[in-house]
C-alpha cells in the first residue's frame, strides 16, 4: 500500500494545477527580485568593484577585511542595541494592546484597532518627518508637554544619548498596530470555552493570560519575534531621514554602514560582503527560532 | 468565422509592413543622436533648464537632448553610480566639488579639454577653471559660483542691541545673547553631509589650517590651527547656541525667515527666497566673521556640468554643454545666474555685462566680498568621510578639537598609505 503511488482524482489534479498556477507568478517575482539579487550579492562579494570599473576577483579578501573593520563591528553593535530594545518593546506593547483590545466587546473595538493600525499605513519617510516635528527641540509638541510638567527642553534626535531611543519610539509607533492585529487574530482563535472554564475554576485575568492565552499563541509570538528581529536589522530609511546616522555616530547602524560603504565610498564588493554576512546571521537566527518551535 | 480570421491576418500583415517601412525611412534619414541629461533642480531652475533643452532641440536636428528629472538627494550617491554599473548613465550630468574628485579618480568623466576654446579659458575665473581640472585635464565645465555669508534678522539683532558680528568672538557673543527658549542664536548645518563640510571650509582657512600637503601624500590635519577651528565650531552646538537637529534644511533661509534662528550661515542661493518669500522679514547679510587679526574668507561651491566618459556620444554631449554655458553667447548663463537663481557666474564677461544686477540688495554685500572666495576643495571619499566624522565628534560627542583632529589624521594616513 505504501509503495503504491497515490493516484489523484481528476478534481484533485485540477486543484493542484490551480494552486501552482497561483503560486508561479508570485514565485517568479520572488526569484527575480529576491533570490537572484541575493545570489548576485554573494557573487560580487568576492570582487573588488566600484560600480564603474571592471570587477577584480579578490577571493575572500572582503570577508577578511570585514573581520578587521572596527567601524563595521561598532555599527553592528548599534544594530544589536536597537534590536534588543525594539524587539522586546514591540512584542510587549503589541501583545498588551491586543489583550486589552480583545476584551472590548463594544463597537469601539474596530475603531481602536483602526487607530492603532493607522501609523502602519503611513510611509516611513512621512512618519519620520512627522516625528521630527514632535521631537523639535524649541518648538516641538513633546517638549511643550514636558515643559508643562516642569521638565526642561530635551534634544531628542539631536543628542547622542537620546537619538537611538527616539528612533526606536518611532519604529514602535509605526509597527505596534500591525503586530497587535496579528496577536489579536491569534487570540480570537482560542475557543472562548477555555477561558470560561478557567474563570469558573477561579482563575483571575492574569492567570487566564499566563496559562491559557499566552501558551496558545506561541506560534504567532515566534513569528512576530522572527519578523521583527529581521526588520530591526534592516532599519535604514527612517534613520536616513531623521539623523543620517548622527549625531556623531549615535544611530549609525549596520545597514547604514553598508549603504555608506557601497554608495558613498563606491565599494560595492565590500558592501555586498557585509550584506551577505548580515544575511547569514539572520538566517541562522531564524533557523534556530523555527527549530525551537517545531520541537513541540 | 474564416472571413474574420482572414481579415485579421491581413491587417496584421499590413501593420507589419507599414511599421517596417516606417523604420526603414527613418533610418535612411539617419536617426538623430539622443543625449540623456539628468537634472534634479526644482522650481524656477527646473523651468529654465527645460527651456534651454527645448531651445536646443528646436535648433538641432541631428542631436536631441532627453531630459530626465531625478531626485537630488540620491543623484550623486546612488543614482549616478548604479546607472554607471548598468551602462545606463546619462551622457550629460551635474557634478559638485564634493563628488567631482571621486568621479574623476574612477575615470567616470570625459576629458573636455578639446572642447574648451581659448576665449572660454580666458573668460572663466581662474579659480573656477582650476577647480574643475583633474590631472591636467578639464573634466567639467564650471558655470556658477555659490558663496557663503552670514545672514541675520535685523530686527532681532536690533532688539537685543547686538551689532552684526565681524569677528569670531563677536559671532560667539552674539549667538549667546540671541539664543532664547524659542530661538537659536545661529543655525549651522547638523548632519554628516558634504554640505556641513562646505560650511566648515572657511573656518579651516581662516584659522590657517591645512588638510593635505601640496603633493597630497601627507596629512596635515593634526595641527593647532585645526584644533582651534574645531573647538570654535563645536562650541556652538555643545552650548546649545546652534540646533542639534533641524526641521528644514540648514541651507534654507526659512530658518531666519520664520524666526527659528536669529543668524544663519547660508549662500547666494537663498537671496531670491529672502527677498520674495520672506520679504516681510528684515534680513541682512555680512561676510563670514574672522578670527582676530585675520581676514574674512568665504568658500565658492556650485554645480558643474560633466560628460560621461563611457558615453557613445562624448563629442555631441560636450557640444551641448558648451552651447549651454560655455559658448560665445552668454545669454543662457546670464539668465541662469540672475533669473533662474542667484549665483555668481563663473565667467567674467557675464559679471561685467550685468554689473547693476550684482549691486542690488543683498547681492551687493556678496559682490563686495566675492574676491575672498576660495573654491570648494575636492578630496577622495575616504578623506571626506574622515573629516566629516571629525566635525561630528566636536559637535556632538564633546571631543576637543585636538582629539578629533588627531583621530582624523590617523584615519586619513591609513587611507593614504
Amino acid at each position: 500500500m505504501s509503495n503504491q503511488r497515490k493516484k489523484y482524482s481528476k478534481r484533485e489534479r485540477r486543484e493542484h494545477f490551480t494552486a501552482y498556477a497561483f503560486i508561479i507568478p508570485d514565485f517568479a517575482g520572488l526569484l527575480v527580485f529576491v533570490i537572484l539579487p541575493i545570489v548576485y550579492a554573494l557573487y560580487i562579494s568576492f570582487f573588488k568593484w566600484d560600480l564603474v570599473s571592471d570587477k577584480i576577483f579578490i577571493g575572500l579578501d572582503n570577508y577578511i577585511r570585514m573581520f578587521q573593520d572596527k567601524n563595521w563591528w561598532t555599527a553592528l553593535l548599534r544594530t544589536l542595541k536597537l534590536t534588543l530594545v525594539y524587539v522586546p518593546g514591540l512584542f510587549c506593547f503589541s501583545l498588551l494592546a491586543a489583550v486589552l483590545v480583545s476584551r472590548i466587546k463594544t463597537k469601539a473595538a474596530s475603531f481602536i484597532k483602526t487607530s492603532f493600525l493607522m501609523p502602519f499605513a503611513i510611509t516611513s519617510v512621512i512618519a519620520s518627518t512627522l516625528w521630527m516635528f514632535l521631537y523639535n527641540e524649541k518648538r516641538g509638541y513633546l517638549n511643550a508637554l514636558l515643559n508643562a510638567v516642569g521638565i526642561p527642553d530635551q534634544p531628542f534626535i539631536g543628542s547622542e544619548s537620546q537619538a537611538m531611543v527616539s528612533v526606536i519610539i518611532v519604529l514602535l509607533w509605526i509597527n505596534i498596530g500591525y503586530n497587535m492585529i496579528l496577536f489579536l487574530s491569534a487570540i480570537k482563535d482560542i475557543p472562548s470555552s477555555y477561558q470560561e472554564a478557567a474563570t469558573i475554576d477561579g482563575a483571575n485575568g492574569w492567570e487566564v493570560f499566563r496559562y491559557i492565552t499566552f501558551p496558545l499563541i506561541k506560534q504567532t509570538s515566534i513569528f512576530i519575534l522572527i519578523t521583527t528581529t529581521i526588520a530591526s536589522f534592516q532599519v535604514l530609511d527612517l534613520i536616513m531621514v531623521m539623523t543620517k546616522g548622527g549625531p556623531a555616530k549615535a544611530t549609525g547602524v549596520g545597514a547604514l554602514y553598508i549603504y555608506d560603504r557601497s554608495f558613498n565610498m563606491m565599494e560595492l564588493g565590500y558592501g555586498s560582503a557585509l550584506s551577505v554576512f548580515m544575511f547569514v546571521v539572520l538566517l541562522v537566527f531564524s533557523f534556530i527560532q523555527l527549530k525551537l518551535t517545531k520541537e513541540e | 468565422m474564416k472571413m474574420k480570421k482572414l481579415v485579421a491576418a491581413g491587417m496584421a500583415a499590413l501593420l507589419t509592413i507599414s511599421t517596417a517601412s516606417g523604420a526603414l525611412t527613418v533610418r535612411a534619414e539617419e536617426e538623430p543622436v539622443t543625449l540623456k541629461f539628468w537634472t534634479f533642480q526644482a522650481g524656477e531652475e527646473a523651468a529654465y533648464l527645460e527651456k534651454f533643452v527645448q531651445e536646443w532641440n528646436d535648433t538641432h536636428d541631428s542631436v536631441k537632448v532627453e531630459q530626465t528629472v531625478v531626485n537630488q538627494s540620491d543623484y550623486t550617491t546612488t543614482l549616478i553610480p548604479t546607472a554607471y554599473a548598468n551602462g545606463e548613465a546619462p551622457d550629460v550630468m551635474f557634478v559638485e566639488p564634493a563628488t567631482f574628485r571621486k568621479y574623476a579618480e574612477k575615470g567616470m568623466l570625459a576629458d573636455l579639454s578639446p572642447y574648451y576654446t581659448d576665449e572660454l579659458k580666458e573668460d572663466l575665473l581662474p579659480s573656477a577653471l582650476e577647480a574643475s581640472t583633474y590631472d591636467g585635464k578639464q573634466l567639467s565645465l564650471p558655470y556658477e559660483m555659490e558663496t557663503l555669508g552670514l545672514f541675520y534678522n535685523k530686527d532681532m539683532l536690533a532688539e537685543a542691541g547686538v551689532e552684526p558680528p565681524k569677528t569670531w568672538d563677536e559671532l560667539y557673543e552674539a549667538a549667546k545673547q540671541l539664543t532664547t527658549d524659542d530661538v537659536y542664536g545661529l543655525v549651522l548645518p547638523v548632519e554628516k553631509t558634504s554640505y556641513t563640510l562646505f560650511n566648515f571650509w572657511p573656518f579651516v582657512w581662516m584659522s590657517g589650517a591645512d588638510i593635505l600637503s601640496e603633493d597630497g601624500k601627507e596629512c596635515k590635519v593634526n595641527s593647532k590651527e585645526m584644533a582651534e577651528a574645531l573647538d570654535y565650531w563645536g562650541r556652538f552646538y555643545q552650548e546649545g547656541l546652534a540646533p542639534s537637529s533641524l526641521q528644514i534644511g540648514p541651507y534654507d533661509i526659512g530658518n531666519v525667515g520664520t524666526g527659528i534662528a536669529a543668524m544663519q550661515i547660508s549662500g547666494t542661493y537663498v537671496i531670491n527666497a529672502a527677498e520674495s518669500t520672506y520679504q516681510d522679514v528684515n534680513i541682512g547679510v555680512v561676510p563670514l566673521p574672522y578670527p582676530d587679526g585675520k581676514e574674512s574668507v568665504t568658500v565658492a561651491g556650485g554645480q558643474r556640468l560633466a560628460v560621461n566618459a563611457n558615453s557613445e556620444h562624448v563629442e555631441e554631449a560636450a557640444e551641448f554643454i558648451m552651447w549651454l554655458f560655455g559658448g560665445e553667447d552668454i545669454t543662457h548663463l546670464t539668465d541662469w545666474t540672475t533669473k533662474a537663481k542667484f549665483a555668481y557666474p563663473a565667467r567674467q564677461s557675464v559679471i561685467d555685462q550685468n554689473k547693476e544686477i550684482f549691486e542690488e540688495g543683498l547681492r551687493k554685500t556678496f559682490t563686495e566680498f566675492y574676491v575672498t572666495a576660495v573654491p570648494e576643495p575636492s578630496y577622495s571619499a575616504e578623506v571626506t568621510d574622515a573629516l566629516s566624522d571629525m566635525l561630528q565628534e566636536v559637535m556632538f560627542s564633546g571631543s576637543t578639537g585636538a582629539d578629533a583632529a588627531a583621530a582624523a589624521e590617523k584615519t586619513i594616513n591609513a587611507a593614504l598609505n
